[in-house]
């Protein structure tokens, strides 16, 4: 399965970048990803190569400090992670390691996880992030090194597929973690992003559309770069979004994977002790995350119909609580709107990107990845569902 | 229909070389060696895949040769060889089975289709009327992919989609 795509010619990596024009550094990563294509597969990494890429990065940035207990830490279909500890004088710590594979199912910039989890810090619990290797200087591929955080992501006795999708939270685990879930998004929505430090981000403007095109620029180009069989659905979507774009009333930081899986909870207190997986994050409407965290594939209908946002907490109640912690309006046909979008780019993701880390051996999780197709075709029925209920609202 | 067979087992292939492999003690020689064969076993079956189904067309009419010279051999056998002769014939198809490029041909195909509805814009007048068009036929490939695919276990309805050999036949009959 070879096609002009995996090996991406100099004028038509331009021509991509000039026809869904996106945020700075959305581009910079992807442009990346396609100039890097042609190179080889993804192959294991030796332990000696972590550790001595450890050990000169801390020569450099924690001088006297040394490096151990490194092992390959488990989860996360995106990214390699490894676990290690770091020793200065009477003082350890244990932290994470975050290296890009050569390609993955989301390509994304380091810089921007790193500024944003920065920015978070004391808004809601986030793994410290003290270091960022961007551009790959020193681990060979950008990487991203950030405090442990010890935690769950699922109770112990739930059986759930992989990634944490279709979580089970039984009765009890839905009352301790449903209301801190709103509430962390309620916290991540109020932040006032304007005093940050987040130069990696473009600022879409209040009371427009461009911040939305950017998005469904960003993802069509995803697809135009990545998706090895058309998908005629995909293109049609694309321009369903553009002609139905809502204005952007307020600019929130939108974390973009909100949902089960992607938090961490202490299994003895049911306190959630970190936030993850900021990579997809950017600047726009918050709409955009409350619907992501209420895709179909990502909760259940309970006996009596009603929709389990994540399997953690009601959809109307999530709605009620959510405004009452932010005092933000919820617009439905946002709402609605949103949901198409999520629904689309989730199966941009599954279709299109997992499939073409595949054909080159990009990543270490091909095999999840494979796995993952039975996704894509639940992203697709719901995407025809939510399409069609929007089109009825419109 | 993607990731393809093939590609799914060069995902099985590399994680269990890569993976699996190293965490094999180095005296189980056993597993080592049925390790060995796994792998082997699955090129061997990469490569057979596009051309099976063109064997089987082959094995057919070449078959049905064999048993009608035989049965002019053998006058006592000649009504059982050919009534076997044709049922096979009437099952292959007449020409060999490209498989590679008939899934060339319907990747091009809709790739045409997918250029023609990006191109076709925004204005809501063209989504208006080919809206309609683009979600009817993707619910019905969607439900073969679904089907395809239901064993991994993320369908929010497996007891609703048809049988596979149920939804492709629909699709020659309408």
């Amino acid at each position: 399965m070879i096609d002009h795509k995996q090996a991406p010619a100099e004028d038509w990596i331009a021509a991509v970048r000039a026809r869904y024009p996106t945020e700075r550094t959305v581009d910079e990563a992807l442009t990346r990803k396609l100039r890097a294509r042609a190179g080889p597969p993804y192959a294991p990494t030796p332990p000696g190569e972590i550790e001595c890429g450890l050990a000169a990065f801390f020569a450099d940035k924690a001088p006297g400090a040394s490096v151990g207990d490194i092992r390959p830490l488990g989860g996360g279909a995106s990214k390699e992670q490894f676990v290690f500890t770091l020793s200065e004088g009477d003082s350890r710590a244990t932290y994470v390691l975050r290296r890009e594979p050569p390609e993955s199912v989301v390509e994304t910039h380091r810089g921007r996880e790193y500024e944003l989890m920065r920015a978070m810090a004391g808004v809601v619990p986030v793994p410290e992030v003290p270091w960022v290797d961007p551009e790959g200087v020193w681990f060979g591929r950008p990487s991203l090194i950030s405090r442990f955080v010890s935690g769950v992501t699922k109770p112990p006795e739930s059986h759930s597929n992989v990634t944490g999708l279709g979580s089970g939270f039984s009765p009890e685990w839905q009352a301790r973690l449903g209301p801190q879930f709103v509430d962390l998004m309620a916290a991540i929505h109020r932040f006032d992003w304007q005093g940050a430090e987040l130069g990696a981000f473009d600022a879409p403007p209040v009371g427009s559309t461009a911040g939305v095109h950017s998005v469904i620029n960003w993802w069509e180009r995803v697809w135009e770069e990545d998706s090895f069989e058309p998908l005629p659905l995909v293109r049609y979507v694309a321009q369903w979004l553009r002609a139905h774009a809502p204005p952007i009333g307020r600019v929130t930081v939108v974390h973009h994977d909100y949902r089960a899986g992607n938090f961490l909870f202490d299994p003895t207190s049911g306190e959630v002790t970190a936030v993850l997986d900021w990579e997809l994050a950017h600047l726009g409407d918050y709409h955009e995350d409350i619907a992501w965290s209420f895709q179909e594939g990502y909760g259940y209908h309970d006996a009596a119909g009603r929709f389990i946002v994540c399997g953690l907490i009601e959809r109307e109640e999530f709605l009620r609580r959510y405004a009452e912690r932010t005092g933000f309006v919820i617009d439905r046909d946002k709402l609605a709107y949103y949901g198409v979008m999520n629904c689309w780019k989730s199966t941009v993701m599954v279709l299109g990107t997992a499939v073409r880390c595949m054909i080159g051996g990009k990543s270490h999780q091909d095999i999840l990845l494979s796995w993952l197709a039975g996704f894509g075709q639940t992203c697709v029925v719901n995407l025809l569902t939510l399409l069609k209920e929007a089109e009825r609202g419109s | 229909m993607v990731p393809d067979t093939s590609l799914r087992l060069a995902s099985i292939r590399k994680a269990l070389d890569e993976i699996v492999r190293p965490a094999l003690a180095e005296d189980a020689g056993f597993a080592q060696e049925q390790l060995g064969l796994i792998l082997k076993s699955i090129d061997l079956v990469r490569e057979q895949i596009p051309y099976e189904y063109a064997l089987h067309a082959h094995d057919a009419h070449a078959a049905a040769r064999f048993a009608r010279e035989l049965a002019g051999k053998l006058p006592g056998a000649a009504t059982a060889l050919g009534e076997a002769a044709s049922a096979a014939e009437a099952l292959a198809p007449a020409t060999l089975p490209d498989m590679p490029a008939l899934a060339a041909a319907v990747r091009d195909l809709r790739a045409a289709i997918e250029t023609a509805v990006a191109d076709a814009g925004s204005d809501p007048g063209t989504l208006a009327a080919i809206g309609p068009v683009v979600v009817e036929h993707s619910e019905r490939q969607n439900l073969i992919e679904r089907r395809w695919v239901l064993a991994t276990g993320f369908d929010p309805d497996p007891a609703g989609v048809p049988p596979l050999a149920e939804v492709l036949a629909a699709g020659f009959t309408d």
